[in-house]
């Protein structure tokens, strides 16, 4: 079958023309490297069946990060098809670099100019008919938005023949290097390998095994700067080509905008990006979310849930059913469906962001903060929503192009410690400190990102992760689309369910089982009988001496891992007590009981531990299974080693009052993080963009 | 004079690009080719870089290259 690819710049427009083509679905966005591998589809262009594939966009043809080698590849390996150079109006100075690279090769190509309209509007004339003979390949406006979408791709792949190679080649008088690298190579690299030789990028030569013997000749290829010379001459030609259908410039450069003023200004970029996290983040998990989500909560468990219990007793099901349908199927998937309405909005905030072209904005006043643990500007987004709930900041990082900055933020979201421990410091911290158990909690969560920090800096020397944002290209502001929104938004639902299924029926039903049936699996009818899980608890408590816990706390701790709100209530459950009781039983009560020191490392380790089996679902889909366990291990290994350290530390000191020692607990904290963050500074003060880089080309 | 002594809104000609060869090339293409207009944007706090409007686009550059590349005065 004859193939079709579509080449162009990042955010030229590739990918929304290859779903309008063939009715897929792959991801669009507004800002660059959205695509990150080939998407084929086969597509029906004047009665002939043809293999239409999209690419990542590139901005020469010699390949930057593994996203571009992808593109490269398949060009060089399928010469003889027909490329559709996709080329966005408004930035035609800049694309033409890669219209004539693909020229100088002899390709079958021809250019479709998309966002015509826009351009026009931002006062871009541009006489096709003259781009065309300029270049000498067929020229023709696609806009995306009317139906000749179709019927002009149609016209243009009917005209596409192979062109004539540009004159100034013979400049550079390639028939010596195209010989000589020729014996070396596929004659269908040959002349895109002399080119390199000429630009002196012996390194960067496709597929050519040169024996050790004539490496050192290869230098005698390059012209003197031969990179600067070959530049030049493709930048004169790009002049020359625009000054002949260029009819009028645009006044503002391509992705300014007046919001930039304060998006970028020096002084009020950092507050803005707050105050636009801090609303995203008050909407979501404030009480416009919590009112949502208390709806559908009622709406699932106490309305469709409550009426099938009253249903089953009514027709005097058996208990043990009951119990199992209340606490597993309605409690437990009940209560994860509460979440939807926060992803929801969530994802409506990160398209919109996303969409809208603050996101690149954004990338780039990050980028250089986070580059040094290895993450990407755009993690910022996914890890602050953390701090609301893990289970639905993870799937945020979709947007993330580059796989082990992926990982690497997924696997430090549980680290932001999510709203549903608030409660549970509150009430702990509050029964020691009193007044002091705001600053307690405090610390808690700065302790948190201390140990994410940490994390991130060791992960970044064990594997690094290269940023691919030290330049970033600013997409223009657009107004989000609606029907865009809705459509990705229902993609995210589906995901976000199908995701959680497995994990969390499987885990629920364990803990249920756990907790309902005695060791010798009898179900649990009466009060003296004791459950799988409070054996387990009795049998594992020992191992938790050295953090100072009873069994109760390691019972309570096992609920957590079903929901982190369920610390609170299993505490309340096994202390016999309701509502604001808890606080004080854990002073006195009889099963789960604090001391100052085992409260605190309690709270450590509540803050560090395993996230929910929702969380966790989440996590499982994107990294592998050898990660997984071994983040869930070590996340317990940490959680065990700080808090093990933080009773004995506290035992060591001694307790001296609520208020007093709350302080000193905030000031440690603060000291250890700024200790860390001066020490992480000096770790990277010597490594410098380019030598980062350098280790990645050479793979 | 390096593109990162620039003021904003000042207007500056491209000379030449310090970097290794891959990464000298990217830059060129991404707009700051030699003898190229680049009109200086915003500015960043310090060590963040710049943003630069360069061949009809906007280009934040991050200090560590944006000091490698060297332009002059119009
Ligand atoms: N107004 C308008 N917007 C468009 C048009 N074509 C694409 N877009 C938008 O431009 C953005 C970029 O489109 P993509 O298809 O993701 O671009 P791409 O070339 O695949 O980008 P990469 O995958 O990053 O290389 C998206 O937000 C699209 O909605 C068009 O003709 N008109
Ligand atoms: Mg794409």
């Amino acid at each position: 079958m004859n193939k079709i690819f579509l080449v162009g710049l990042a955010n030229a427009g590739k990918s929304t023309i290859f779903n309008k083509l063939t009715g897929s679905d792959v991801h669009t966005g507004n800002w660059h490297g959205v695509t990150v591998n080939k998407a084929v589809a086969t597509c029906n262009i004047n009665n002939q069946k043809y293999l239409l594939t999209d690419l990542p966009g590139v901005y020469g043809l010699t390949p930057f990060s593994p996203e571009e080698a992808v593109t490269v590849r398949e060009i060089l390996n399928n010469q003889d098809s027909i490329f559709v150079n996709v080329i966005d109006a408004n930035n035609l100075e800049r694309s033409l670099n890669l219209t004539l690279q693909l020229i100088e090769l002899g390709l079958r190509v021809v250019v479709a100019l998309n966002f015509i309209e826009d351009s026009k509007k931002r006062g871009v004339e541009i006489n096709l008919s003259a781009l065309s003979n300029a270049l000498g390949v067929e020229v023709l406006g696609l806009e995306i938005n009317t139906k000749n979408l179709y019927k002009n791709f149609s016209k243009l792949i009917s005209r596409a023949k192979i062109c004539d190679k540009p004159n100034y080649l013979k400049d550079w008088n390639l028939e010596e290097p195209v010989q000589f690298v020729g014996k070396y190579c596929d004659t269908s690299f040959a002349l895109y390998n002399g080119i390199r030789l000429r630009e002196g990028a012996s390194d960067d030569l496709w597929n050519c095994e040169i024996p050790l013997s004539l490496q050192s000749k290869l230098k005698n290829f390059a012209l003197f700067d031969g990179l600067k010379i070959i530049t030049n001459t493709r930048t004169n030609e790009v002049n020359k080509i625009l000054n002949k259908c260029l009819k009028s410039k645009a006044k503002n450069p391509y992705g300014s905008s007046k919001f930039d003023k304060i998006f970028l200004n020096k002084i009020t970029a950092i507050p803005v990006f707050l105050s636009i996290m801090l609303v995203i983040f008050y909407i979501t998990f404030g009480f416009f979310g919590d009112f949502l989500s208390n709806l559908t909560n009622y709406f699932f468990v106490d309305f469709c849930g409550g009426g099938l219990i009253k249903l089953m007793e009514n027709l005097s099901a058996p208990i043990w059913l009951v119990g199992f349908v209340n606490q597993v199927l309605i409690g437990g998937v009940g209560s994860v469906l509460s979440f939807l309405p926060q992803v929801i909005l969530l994802f409506l905030f990160l398209e919109i962001l996303e969409q809208s072209g603050y996101l690149s904005r954004l990338a780039w006043l990050l980028e250089n903060s986070l580059s040094k643990f290895g993450l990407s500007g755009r993690s910022i987004f996914s890890l602050l929503m953390g701090f609301g709930c893990s289970t639905t900041a993870i799937p945020t990082t979709a947007t993330l192009q580059n796989g082990r900055a992926r990982t690497k933020t997924v696997l430090l979201i549980p680290f932001m410690s999510c709203s549903a421990k608030l409660p549970v410091y509150s009430a702990i911290a509050g029964a020691f400190f009193g007044a002091g158990s705001v600053l307690v909690i405090f610390a808690l969560y700065l302790l948190g990102i201390a140990v994410a920090l940490l994390l991130a800096v060791v992960w970044q020397k064990i594997y690094p992760t290269l940023s691919s944002e030290e330049i970033v290209e600013f997409t223009p502001l657009r107004m989000p689309k609606f029907r865009k929104l809705l459509q990705n938004i229902f993609k995210n639902i589906y995901q976000f369910l199908s995701r959680i299924w497995t994990v969390l029926l499987a885990c629920t039903i364990i803990i249920w089982l756990c907790n309902n049936f005695t060791i010798t699996f009898q179900f649990i009818t009466n009060e003296t009988q004791v459950s799988i899980l409070e054996t387990i608890s009795k049998l594992i408590a020992p191992i938790f001496a050295p953090l100072g816990f009873g069994w109760g706390a390691v019972c309570a701790l096992i609920f957590g891992l079903v929901a982190k709100e369920l610390i609170l209530s299993g505490i309340a459950v096994l202390n016999g007590v309701v509502g604001s009781a808890v606080a004080g039983s854990l002073i006195s009560g009889s099963i789960v009981t604090f001391t100052p020191a085992s409260c605190l490392a309690f709270l450590v380790f509540c803050l560090l531990y395993s996230p929910c089996v929702s969380a966790l679902s989440q996590l499982k889909h994107i990294v592998s299974k050898r990660v997984f366990w071994g983040y869930i291990f070590l996340q317990f290994a940490i959680a065990y080693g700080l808090g093990a350290l933080t009773y004995l530390i506290v035992d060591l000191v001694g307790y001296i009052g609520g208020l007093e020692f709350a302080w000193l607990i905030f000031a440690s904290v603060c000291v250890i993080l700024c200790l860390e963050y001066s020490l992480i500074c000096l770790l990277n003060k010597n490594t410098c963009a380019s030598c980062r880089r350098c280790d990645f080309q050479r793979k | 004079m390096k593109l990162t002594e620039t003021k904003q809104g000042q207007k500056v000609k491209i000379v030449d690009v310090n970097a290794p060869l891959f990464l000298r090339r990217r830059i060129f293409e991404l707009g700051f080719s030699p003898s190229t207009v680049v009109f200086v944007y915003a500015m960043q706090r310090k060590g963040i870089g710049g943003v630069y409007a360069v061949r009809g686009a906007v280009l934040g550059v991050d200090k560590k290259i944006a000091k490698n590349i060297l332009v002059e005065p119009i």
